[in-house]
């Protein structure tokens, strides 16, 4: 293409004479000397170079120069000055891409020229691309955010929005749309649309969606039989103005199935009247693949939530059936055992020998069967978090030896001995001591019942690390719990008696299994015992665990950890949590932390006096107080609480500030509330909020 | 001993087997005994006879055993009367309500019959 110069001389001899050597040289020239005319004929068609005169008259040069060089920034308009020898004027050489002098010959001026039209040729190309650059930039930076965003998220409409948007910021199409495949006969046609579109347009597209869909199936393995009346349309129109036609099914457009090699998600098209160029097309395949990856993820979480839901029911189903069946039982129980009773007391005349006999057979089994039920209540009540706990810090020894001497009579009768070797003293614990009998009981007549006579039954008592524990002893799901750091305290029960096969052992604590055993049969008994053992230690954060060799011994133990005041406290606020969260009550908690080893304490003043500052109806421990290094902590927990009831409670604690002459100390505490779920809907959080004075 | 000296209990339980074994046993140990079978029943026959002690369900058609012990214990006139609750669950929430009513004492299934009449003896020797 022939290039066109502008020159730009007033003196019509030269003006004749340059045109004539530049047109011989190849090039288009056009001649001008109005400023107005100039600016309009370089609006209209940009000249390749322009070359202009120094000396003329009508043109403030210098002032032309430079409005071009900013008006025309990006076309690279460059000049060459014809300037006369000796010119001094160095702004104007300065603003001049070249200085030609007058007394040139023509070769020179024709090097000038070319050299001008090659910078001008390279100072193109390189913004053109620069401006490729900056796109396929913006492409990828748009790519590198869709893509992280996709990963941020296992919901599948917004997967599919983030892709959608991805398209439009990096293709800036007119038209697209995606056919989403849900479920069979279930699909959702999303159409994004810069203007609207009418009904036969929209019905063209879904035909369009639908071939697509057949094409891309060939027919083969085609995941179900699609008509245009079974897809429901979602539409986004962003300008309500004009409208298309048919036409832009013309336009450049790009198409991808949405899908990996196991999967079909759906397809997406779009449009755009410009057409696609490489980097564009690689973007958007590039888009169409990555969202295929979340979106399995995606439906693989749905089917994982929804089957833990399922779980879920069933297991409170399971355990509310347990609950129910065992309360309906026990009215005919009492009805039969009293009648029973009535009858063996001779009440209702004398009985005979065999009579009596058989009376006190049905008596036995009933008991037992009372026992079997206690015990299904007692397991599906603490499975479903509703058993009920008093924790207190108590001497467990005590408790040891009380259950101890209630098996003496037992155990005498089958000449057992039973030995209590325990750590002397007072062992303070933050135990319900009723459970832990629970438990004792358990573990001895279980000795008892599988140790024969004249044998031996030793109670032992240790303290040990949380390291000492053998993890190999432990469920797996008790091992992450485990505390390595912590002391715990170990309560053994070790007989002599038949003991338990290997593959028996880790069956133990299963409930329901030991039903199986004929074992336990013979000996009577649930078998729910040692799974109910085990759910009441692990309510008191302990383990439990049985070592033994066949005909040699059995050796139960469990642990309980030794927590200090800030452990109880914490231990508290999550089981309290745990059951709010559960059975979907709120649950508040209020805070006082003390800086500085205060003289006139406020939490000391409140402990002292026992301030109750809520009155709830719990038999729970609703106070809790400890210190660490030179701060004093305060917590009261709220079963059911509402904001009206924690600001109550601080009120409270102002007016008896005020009250009081604790008025000075002030400055050094901090008090705080905060409410789940409407505040902090997790127990880490809630955790994080409340103690992170502490750490 | 004139049936007129004999304390009066009154049984109140939709099961007819429980209240008959409590009845017989309850009379054998030296009580007079009235006996309903649903709360409704239970209330009127209370409010007609005013029995020294009442035994109850909580689980009853038409009014709970809960709702009787509080229409009695709010009025004058039976808020003496020593009142037995018998129930099937033992859940300490239960407890508390029961406390809140007025509930003097509770028995919790399957129940000692022997248990019941030392409890019954308790109360009524203390109002002698």
């Amino acid at each position: 293409m022939m290039k066109n110069l502008l020159v730009i001389v007033e003196d019509n001899k030269k003006k004749n004479l340059l045109s004539k050597d530049i047109l011989k040289m190849g090039y288009n020239v056009t001649c001008f000397d109005d400023e107005a005319e100039i600016l309009k004929l370089i609006n209209l068609n940009p000249p390749d170079a322009i070359i202009i005169d120094s000396e003329i008259k009508n043109i403030d040069i210098s002032l032309f120069l430079k409005r071009i060089k900013i008006q025309y920034k990006g076309d690279h308009l460059l000049t060459i000055t014809l300037v006369p020898n000796n010119y001094n004027n160095y702004e104007l050489i300065k603003l001049s891409d070249f200085i030609v002098y007058p007394t040139i010959n023509n070769l020179l001026l024709k090097q000038t020229i070319n050299s001008c039209l090659r910078l001008k040729g390279t100072l193109d190309n390189l913004s053109k691309n620069n401006q490729e650059l900056a796109l396929s930039l913006y492409q990828l930076d748009v790519l590198y955010n869709t893509s992280s965003r996709l990963a941020g998220t296992l919901d599948k409409t917004k997967l599919i929005d983030i892709m959608l948007e991805g398209l439009e910021k990096s293709l800036s199409f007119q038209l697209s749309y995606t056919l989403i495949y849900n479920a069979k006969d279930d699909l959702t046609l999303i159409i994004n649309s810069l203007h609207p579109l009418s009904e036969r347009f929209e019905h063209a597209i879904k035909l369009r969606a639908l071939l697509s869909y057949n094409n891309l199936f060939d027919k083969k393995d085609i995941i179900c039989e699609l008509d245009s009346y079974n897809i429901k349309t979602i539409k986004h129109v962003k300008h309500p103005f004009n409208e298309y036609d048919l036409n832009i099914f013309n336009n450049d457009s790009l198409f991808a199935p949405i899908a990996t090699e196991e999967k079909f998600f759906g397809l997406v098209e779009v449009f755009r009247e410009e057409e696609f160029s490489q980097e564009d097309v690689t973007c958007f395949q590039t888009i169409a693949k990555q969202v295929s990856l979340p979106l399995e993820s995606a439906i693989l979480y749905e089917e994982i939530k929804n089957a833990n839901i399922r779980l879920e029911q069933l297991e409170r189903l399971k355990s509310d059936f347990i609950s129910i069946v065992s309360h309906e039982l026990r009215t005919p129980l009492t009805a039969i055992k009293n009648s029973l009773e009535i009858v063996i007391n001779g009440k209702t005349g004398q009985l005979s020998q065999s009579g009596y006999k058989f009376m006190d057979m049905a008596k036995r089994n009933v008991e037992r069967l009372s026992g079997i039920i206690n015990d299904l209540l007692d397991l599906s009540k603490v499975e479903a978090g509703k058993m009920d706990f008093w924790f207190k810090k108590e001497n467990i020894n005590a408790t040891i030896e009380f259950v101890k001497n209630t098996f003496e009579n037992l155990a005498r009768e089958k000449n057992i001995k039973i030995l209590l070797n325990i750590l002397s003293g007072n062992v303070e614990l933050y135990i319900d001591s009723s459970r832990i009998e629970q438990i004792m009981t358990n573990l001895i007549s279980n000795a008892i019942k599988f140790t024969n006579e004249n044998g031996q039954i030793e109670i032992e008592t240790k303290v040990i690390d949380g390291s000492d524990i053998d993890e190999k002893l432990l469920y797996n799901q008790d091992i992450k719990f485990l505390n390595k750091k912590g002391k715990y305290y170990k309560i053994s029960v070790k007989d002599n008696g038949i003991g338990i096969e290997k593959d028996d052992m880790n069956k133990v604590f299963d409930k329901f299994r030991q039903i199986e055993n004929s074992l336990n049969r013979k000996a009577g008994g649930t078998g729910l015992g040692l799974p109910i053992a085990k759910q009441l230690v692990n309510a008191h954060l302990g383990y439990i665990w049985v070592e033994s060799e066949v005909n040699q011994y059995t050796k139960f133990s469990f642990c309980l950890p030794i927590l200090n005041d800030k452990e109880i406290f914490i231990m508290n606020l999550k089981r309290r949590f745990d059951n709010a969260a559960q059975n979907k009550q709120t649950f508040g908690v209020v805070s006082i932390i003390e800086y500085n080893g205060l003289k006139k304490s406020l939490i000391d003043d409140i402990k002292n006096k026992n301030l109750m500052l809520i009155r709830q109806k719990t038999n729970e421990e609703n106070d809790f107080y400890f210190e660490e290094g030179d701060k004093k902590y305060y917590y009261t927990l709220i079963n059911n609480a509402d904001k009206f009831a924690l600001d109550f409670i601080l009120k409270k604690i102002e007016t008896h500030i005020k009250n009081t002459d604790l008025n000075c100390v002030c400055d050094n505490i901090l008090f705080s509330s905060i409410l789940y779920p409407n505040e902090c809907d997790n127990i880490n959080d809630l955790l994080k909020i409340i103690i992170k004075d502490i750490n | 001993m004139g049936n007129e000296t004999k304390k009066k209990i009154l049984i109140v339980d939709d099961e007819i087997d429980i209240v008959e074994t409590l009845k017989f046993i309850l009379e054998d140990a030296g009580y007079e005994c009235y006996c309903a079978f649903d709360g409704e029943e239970g209330l009127n026959i209370a409010r007609e006879i005013i029995p020294d002690l009442m035994i109850l369900d909580v689980m009853m058609p038409k009014i709970n055993g809960y709702k009787i012990s509080r229409l009695l214990k709010y009025d004058s006139k039976y808020k003496n009367i020593p009142i037995i609750m018998i129930t099937a669950r033992s859940q300490d929430e239960d407890r508390l309500i029961g406390e809140e009513t007025g509930v003097n004492e509770y028995i919790t299934k399957p129940f000692e019959l022997d248990y019941v009449v030392d409890k019954v003896n308790d109360y009524l020797k203390a109002v002698k």
